[in-house]
């Protein structure tokens, strides 16, 4: 039965075994992306509380959107984070990676160390966090008070709680050093050494020959942390619920609110959409931006 | 630890003064040194608090390590929440979740790697733009069509996305490790009249172990530190997660501090331990492979 439904030609026969091996990721595009994904924006223009009846109201979740100042302030919480993490992460990450590049007895050990904490899942993180944090007992101003500076509340002062997650993002700096650590190893040691033999120093031969080479790393990475910050759940979840006075109320955790506590799911689909849109355009803006200072290198060894 | 050796431009230019030379390694050596302090401190406290009596942890001063040493914290843990419950639930879902990520990952990626059909590469960029969607979107109709199906508070909204390739990402690092493979391998294999399962399954699999090693460690330690879909989909204790377990501690009223704190080294561990046995199979693996070159 299977054998005459086998097309005759090579071609074609690869073609239906290729059907064949690919089709969990077809039948998982199907039913968990492509078809949630329309659902949701179908969602976005009725008003659906999962009880009851589904009703079509065109544009006025959007606008309600538009005049909710929860939704615009967590906009505003999550572009604060992301300007403010992504940049401190990309440095701190680089920095580390070049700590450890070069060739020292214990450099596993120490680049083992480092992205150690990238193996805390993030409810670890919250719970450690919970008491490193924690106003003037925590062990953060406990160690501060070692030298003599008296810290701030933290996680419970509306000034100091975003901070506070920018620095437990940068806990996690490991997964990006080993990112780095790879693409500096790829860096063409006989590039370096012209830039020696030119006269460049140390900071001159980073900044034009060891930069430029990484780039297309730095450009990846900052799409990987982009879209990871406009995710930020898990923390907001486990140590503050959105408190101290909205201050991390991030917009991930307003449509979780939304959805799954006040169950006004046609309202959060809008919320999710319009969130979608932002982290779209933002990636885009950051590729375009990226790609006019990307270096590539042409690579004649690996190109034959 | 070691001074790093002299870097390249004193051997060419042998101009730099030991002076100078010396003041740059020591710089180094302290921004190493605050580094892995910064990375180091917080672990540290979180394993000898663990070991803390109450009293201690209490104390005003800082405490660095424990003393008297006790074994309490862990014992009201697991009187708390069932940890042992949540970790067994955990360790069930992985029991699918890491072969099923394995199997149909690599099909996915033997499709994408070494068979030739039409719209392939086109599919392979759709494949990796998934990978920028922000899981929120499909984040309420999935649960829409899981409840109507009655899978809530059931594990199978957890499992099932191991069955149709896992995470994307996994599906391209195999599909980038195939394509290393050389062609004419598959090729002979043909010849001598394999079928197409056979190829994947005798000659490319057997040939991907580093890759699938790697693939299984990251998607153990994804699930097992996964606490957002555990939290839409699970609501009774006695299906919940380790993470997900974990968090109903600091929900409660008065917080047993210093269980949760040895409860959250029990959560760390398995991770660590995972990692620190795969790096020496990784290490292991890269100087067998260049020894029999």
């Amino acid at each position: 039965m299977l054998r005459t439904l086998m097309p005759r030609t090579n071609r074609g026969r690869e073609t239906l075994m290729a059907l064949v091996f690919a089709s969990p990721w077809f039948i998982g595009m199907a039913i968990l992306v492509i078809g949630p994904f329309f659902m949701a924006l179908y969602y976005s223009f009725t008003d659906y509380k999962i009880m009851g009846n589904t009703q079509w109201i065109g544009l006025e979740n959007y606008r309600r959107l538009f005049d909710d100042d929860r939704f615009i302030h967590s906009l505003k919480n999550t572009a604060y984070f992301t300007v403010l993490s992504i940049p401190l992460s990309l440095i701190c990450s680089l920095a580390a990676a070049l700590l450890v590049n070069r060739p020292f007895r214990g450099s596993t050990l120490a680049r083992t160390t480092i992205y150690l904490p990238s193996l805390f899942g993030g409810v670890f993180v919250a719970a450690l966090a919970s008491q490193v944090f924690s106003g003037n007992y925590g062990f953060a101003n406990r160690l501060l008070r070692l030298i003599h500076i008296q810290g701030p509340q933290w996680l419970a002062s509306p000034d100091w709680a975003k901070p506070t997650f920018v620095i437990l993002g940068l806990w996690g700096i490991g997964a990006g050093m080993v990112l780095f650590l790879a693409a500096l190893q790829s860096v063409p040691t006989h590039l370096l050494e012209a830039a020696i033999v030119d006269g460049a120093n140390s900071l001159q031969r980073f900044w034009n020959v060891t930069l430029p080479m990484l780039s297309p790393a730095i450009l990846f990475q900052t799409i990987l942390l982009l879209i990871a910050s406009f995710q930020v759940f898990t923390l907001t979840y486990v140590l503050t619920s959105g408190g101290p006075a909205d201050s991390t109320l991030f917009t991930v955790y307003y449509i979780y609110e939304l959805a799954f506590k006040r169950f006004d799911m046609g309202y959060a689909s809008a919320a999710s959409w319009i969130l979608l849109l932002l982290t779209f355009a933002t990636t885009a803006l950051v590729l375009a931006i990226g790609s006019k200072y990307v270096y590539y290198e042409f690579d004649e060894e690996s190109d034959r | 630890m070691t001074s790093p050796p002299a870097p390249l431009s004193d051997v060419v230019t042998g101009q730099r003064s030991r002076l100078r030379n010396g003041l740059r390694t020591f710089g180094w050596a302290v921004a190493l040194g605050i580094v892995l302090l910064l990375c180091l401190l917080p672990v540290w406290y979180l394993l000898s608090t663990s070991f803390m009596t109450r009293d201690q942890f209490f104390q005003r001063d800082i405490q660095w390590y424990p003393d008297p040493f006790t074994l309490e914290n862990f014992r009201r843990a697991f009187r708390i929440v069932p940890l042992d419950r949540y970790a067994w639930n955990t360790l069930q879902i992985e029991l699918l979740v890491v072969p099923a990520t394995l199997v149909t990952a690599s099909m996915v990626a033997y499709a994408f790697a070494r068979l030739r059909w039409p719209g392939r590469d086109k599919l392979f960029i759709v494949l990796l733009a998934t990978l920028m969607l922000p899981p929120q979107v499909t984040l309420i109709p999935l649960y829409v069509i899981f409840r109507n199906l009655g899978w809530i508070d059931t594990w199978i909204p957890l499992i099932l996305p191991a069955f149709l390739g896992g995470n994307p990402f996994y599906i391209f690092l195999i599909r980038q490790f195939m394509k290393g493979i050389p062609a004419e391998l598959s090729d002979a294999a043909r010849l001598d009249g394999a079928g197409e399962f056979r190829v994947f399954w005798s000659i490319i699999l057997p040939l991907c172990k580093p890759v699938l090693a790697a693939v299984a460690i990251f998607t153990f330690i994804a699930t097992w530190n996964d606490f957002f879909n555990p939290l839409i989909y699970l609501q009774s204790e006695s299906k919940k997660t380790f993470a997900l377990g974990l968090s109903s501690f600091t929900s409660q009223y008065g917080t047993d501090v210093t269980a949760l704190l040895a409860a959250t080294t029990l959560g760390v561990l398995p991770p660590i331990l995972l990692f620190a046995f795969a790096l020496r199979y990784f290490v292991q693996g890269i100087t067998f492979s260049g020894s029999k070159n």
